[in-house]
């Protein structure tokens, strides 16, 4: 596929808020120029298809440009025209033609639980094809693997369930994938967020990832820090002017560059202009605690440090805005040997935290620098715990 | 022949949805049966959170309609605290709504339902296709695809507009009790206005054009996909001084009757449930027991005095008296073109009643026990939550029965099939191998299975 100028234009205007360098644009011309646009193949498991809506608002490059010019979605459950076997066909066909080289988009939580019978998402040789199966199968054929959006990174708002066994993306894939799987948290996706990571891998592959192995560039601040509300005096309720983090903003302990990104187009985002607040829509522990609350309810529970469910009583930390230090929580005890559980997000080994610095097939490790995230330092890659009842004062 | 069509999945709409149909020997569905195929346990994931939360988390029951649930929940909660919101409050709730059905409804009409009815370009995702049935001569088709390309942008645009009063589109932020947190600028509304000439000039130039232009050339869909001529609707896009642009109401075999939602009980025989069936939402229970026989479906069968209800843009015009058509897959299509054209007429005269700067929330409290109501419309039909609260303002029971829950619902335990299964039987498909006309029929309802199943 050839292309065009105007298409080249428009992604060359929409380059800085893609963050794309001339070198990135250079190579995406070669890409395009090499013959055949890059397969995509979307799957859906637990989702509201929140994330598919947030791709088609993108805006700069428009969503037709992407669709026409950039890329070829080989299977979308919501655009495709094919259905039942004819869309499961198309989909086994993409897999096997494009074989190690298309770029699988995994929108929603993986159920795990009655072998993954609560997300069925066709019909294969007379059988439910569940997401569980399909990702599995799919996964290592791909060339990059995307959990798009916050349920396919972290579980999200589908994980707290008793009954589906949500697990997220990477956890399920257990670094069997060519590449670590990229997790773009948000509920839903920032489109900026998604289609510059999918026109990075198309031009330079892999970008830089952090400990929970998301893109650096998107997601190395706090909302907080860059908040355009931050020096501004705090108040005790939403819909007026003001800093809200005494009303339960999220803001502080949610590492994402969205006050910079914005939404749809870059008309508004939830704090500023809004009267909102945070409520942590892109953090590995969403929705796991209240979303509004005075101050006095929310502090009991250590906000920062939910991945390990142990912290409850991690009021006692004396360093609360910095999750590092709940690995020598004397009540996390998963991970107290390892010192490298930064690099281990995909770790099969995950109860065992002590093994991750000698497992060579952790295809996770990117090397990266520390972290500079609000979310707490991942310290075992075991099923993330369930928001215990003590957490929703 | 006599033989079995399933299709599975069935593609643009949301969510995931399985359909199966029995043939008889001259190829008419004799009977269907509609599945849907994903559970996430929203019901119980809400048990325990605070009705704030509830207006945040329904919304990621679907991120096609995530406005409507938001409004829903955010009523349900006010009705608890006995609040009632300022006019202002009103019509931002009426703007985002407004502008949000408009963008819903684009893309319904381009990107879920015309290619069922277009020979599209040969490009993924839209090849591989169907190949039957295809009227439209080569420049209608070229237009049309012209059209869908230009319909990306408006509902995208639409979004922004949601996006400038709401926060953010899909999941907004500003509909909580107590009102609307954001009290539009001078310049907020100057970008609304500046977005709305385009959005409606699409309306009325393409998308209403297009919508009669495919009811002419596939007329006989007048006489697919037949409704049972029972329709719901519930008020919506509550207005200043009491007015609403639709109220609730409620159509028997196209009959006027009294809507009553004491008589709303939904059932789980042929649903993979084991709580009790035939419950109203006030007492509803959530426990999944997938496989359990006879179920087939994670859809509840939500019934009014035992009845099936079609729900949706035709009941909502019919019921107002907008639409005066019949009860088809072309009629839904048509009244789902005229509803967006009356929604783009009154949108701006929202906009222009805004007053720059004016705040239209209040911080309010909620009692620590109550229960409370909230209904609205969806894109797609009437939606419910009832919410209940127990001690320490904590949410004891969380019920929700989406559009789409009406409309693509199982069984009843009287073995009753619900709206689109019975719109589906009498369907003559011509080739078993491209079931177009099923697809057509499906389509026509706009099926939201995300929501249905929650």
């Amino acid at each position: 596929m050839q292309i065009s100028r105007r298409t080249f234009l428009k992604l060359a205007t929409a380059a800085a808020s893609l963050g794309l360098t001339g070198v990135d644009l250079f190579r995406l011309r070669e890409v395009f120029a090499s013959g055949s646009a890059p397969p995509v193949i979307w799957l859906q498991g637990a989702v509201c298809t929140g994330c598919s809506i947030s791709l088609l608002n993108s805006a700069a490059p428009a969503i037709d440009d992407i669709l026409l010019n950039t890329i070829s979605l080989k299977y979308h459950p919501n655009l495709m025209t094919a259905a039942g076997e004819l869309a499961v066909t198309t989909l086994t066909g993409a897999a096997e033609a494009g074989a190690g080289e298309f770029i699988l988009c995994v929108e929603g939580g993986i159920p795990t639980s009655i072998d993954g019978r609560y997300s069925i998402i066709g019909e294969r040789d007379g059988e439910p094809w569940t997401m569980l199966d399909a990702v599995m199968e799919l996964g290592c054929k791909a060339k990059y693997v995307v959990a798009v959006g916050t349920c396919a990174s972290f579980g999200g708002v589908v994980k707290p369930s008793e009954y589906t066994g949500v697990r997220r993306l990477a956890e399920v894939l257990q670094g069997s994938t060519k590449n670590p799987v990229i997790n773009l948290p948000a509920c839903p996706v920032n489109p900026i967020v998604l289609v510059g990571t999918l026109v990075r891998l198309l031009t330079s592959g892999v970008p830089p990832l952090d400990a929970w192995s998301r893109p650096t560039e998107y997601y190395g601040t706090s909302v907080h820090h860059i908040c355009p509300r931050l020096t501004t005096p705090m108040v005790q309720q939403i819909g007026v002017f003001g800093c809200y983090e005494h009303v339960g903003c999220k803001g502080p302990h949610t590492s994402f560059t969205c006050p910079n990104l914005k939404w749809n187009n870059g008309v508004n985002w939830c704090i500023d202009k809004t009267n909102s607040l945070c409520i942590g829509c892109s953090s590995p522990n969403f929705p796991s605690t209240p979303f509004y609350g005075k101050l006095e309810e929310l502090m009991p529970c250590c906000v920062t440090c939910e991945m390990c469910s142990k912290c409850v009583d991690c009021s006692e930390c004396a360093n609360l805005g910095d999750c590092a230090d709940c690995v020598d929580c004397s009540n996390c005890t998963v991970c107290t040997a390892c010192d490298n559980t930064e690099k281990c997000l995909d770790c099969a080994n995950a109860a065992a935290c002590a093994d991750c610095p000698s497992n060579e097939g952790c295809a996770c490790y990117t090397g990266t620098t520390a972290p500079v995230s609000a979310d707490p330092v991942p310290v075992n890659t075991a099923p993330t715990p369930e928001p215990s009842v003590e957490h929703q004062h | 022949m006599g033989s079995i069509i399933t299709i599975d999945p069935v593609t643009r709409i949301e969510g995931h949805l399985k359909i199966k149909v029995d043939l008889d020997d001259d190829g008419r569905v004799k009977k269907s049966y509609m599945t849907g195929n994903l559970y996430r346990d929203f019901e119980n994931i809400l048990k325990g959170r605070k009705p704030w939360d509830a207006v945040h988390i329904t919304q990621r029951i679907c991120g096609v309609c995530p406005i409507s649930h938001a409004i829903t929940a955010t009523k349900a909660a006010e009705q608890m605290a006995g609040f009632i919101p300022g006019d202002q409050a009103l019509l931002i709730r009426a703007i985002i709504q407004g502008a949000y059905f408009i963008s819903d409804h684009i893309l319904h009409f381009y990107h879920l339902n015309l290619p069922d009815y277009i020979s599209p370009p040969d490009i993924a995702p839209l090849r591989p296709a169907y190949n039957r049935d295809l009227r439209f001569g080569a420049d209608q088709t070229e237009k049309l695809v012209n059209n869908y390309v230009e319909a990306l942008k408006i509902r995208r645009q639409a979004q922004e507009v949601v996006a400038i009063l709401a926060g953010r589109m899909p999941h907004v932020m500003s509909v909580v009790p107590g009102g609307v947190t954001q009290a539009p600028s001078h310049e907020q509304i100057h970008a609304i206005k500046g977005y709305l000439p385009a959005i409606t000039d699409f309306v009325f130039n393409r998308y209403y054009p297009d919508a009669h232009l495919l009811s002419q050339v596939y007329a006989d869909y007048f006489k697919i996909g037949k409704g049972n001529g029972n329709l719901l609707c519930f008020s919506a896009f509550d207005l200043p001084r009491g007015e609403s642009v639709f109220r609730q109401g409620l159509l028997t075999d196209m009959e006027r009757e009294s809507l009553s939602l004491q008589d709303i009980r939904e059932f789980v025989r042929y649903a993979y449930y084991s709580s009790p069936s035939g419950l109203h939402p006030i007492h509803g229970e959530t426990i999944p027991a997938y496989g359990r026989s006879p179920g087939y479906s994670w859809l509840k069968a939500p019934r009014h005095r035992g009845k099936p209800y079609e729900t949706g843009p035709l009941a909502r015009m019919t019921v107002n008296g907008y639409y005066r058509g019949g009860c088809s897959a072309m009629d839904r299509i048509l009244a789902r073109a005229e509803e967006t054209k009356l929604l783009a007429e009154r949108l701006p005269q929202w906009v222009h009643a805004l007053v720059p700067d004016v705040a239209s929330y209040t911080d309010i409290a909620l009692p620590p026990s109550g229960s409370g109501v909230g209904l609205t419309e969806a894109p797609r039909g009437s939606l419910g939550h009832w919410m209940q609260c127990s001690t320490g303002g904590l949410i004891s029971r969380y019920q929700i029965i989406t559009p789409t829950c009406w409309n693509a619902s199982p069984r009843d335990d009287n073995g009753v099939p619900g709206p689109i299964e019975q719109a589906l039987v009498g369907t003559c498909v011509e080739d078993m191998n491209q079931p177009i006309e099923l697809l057509r029929i499906i389509h026509s309802f706009d099926p939201c299975t995300s929501c249905s199943v929650h």
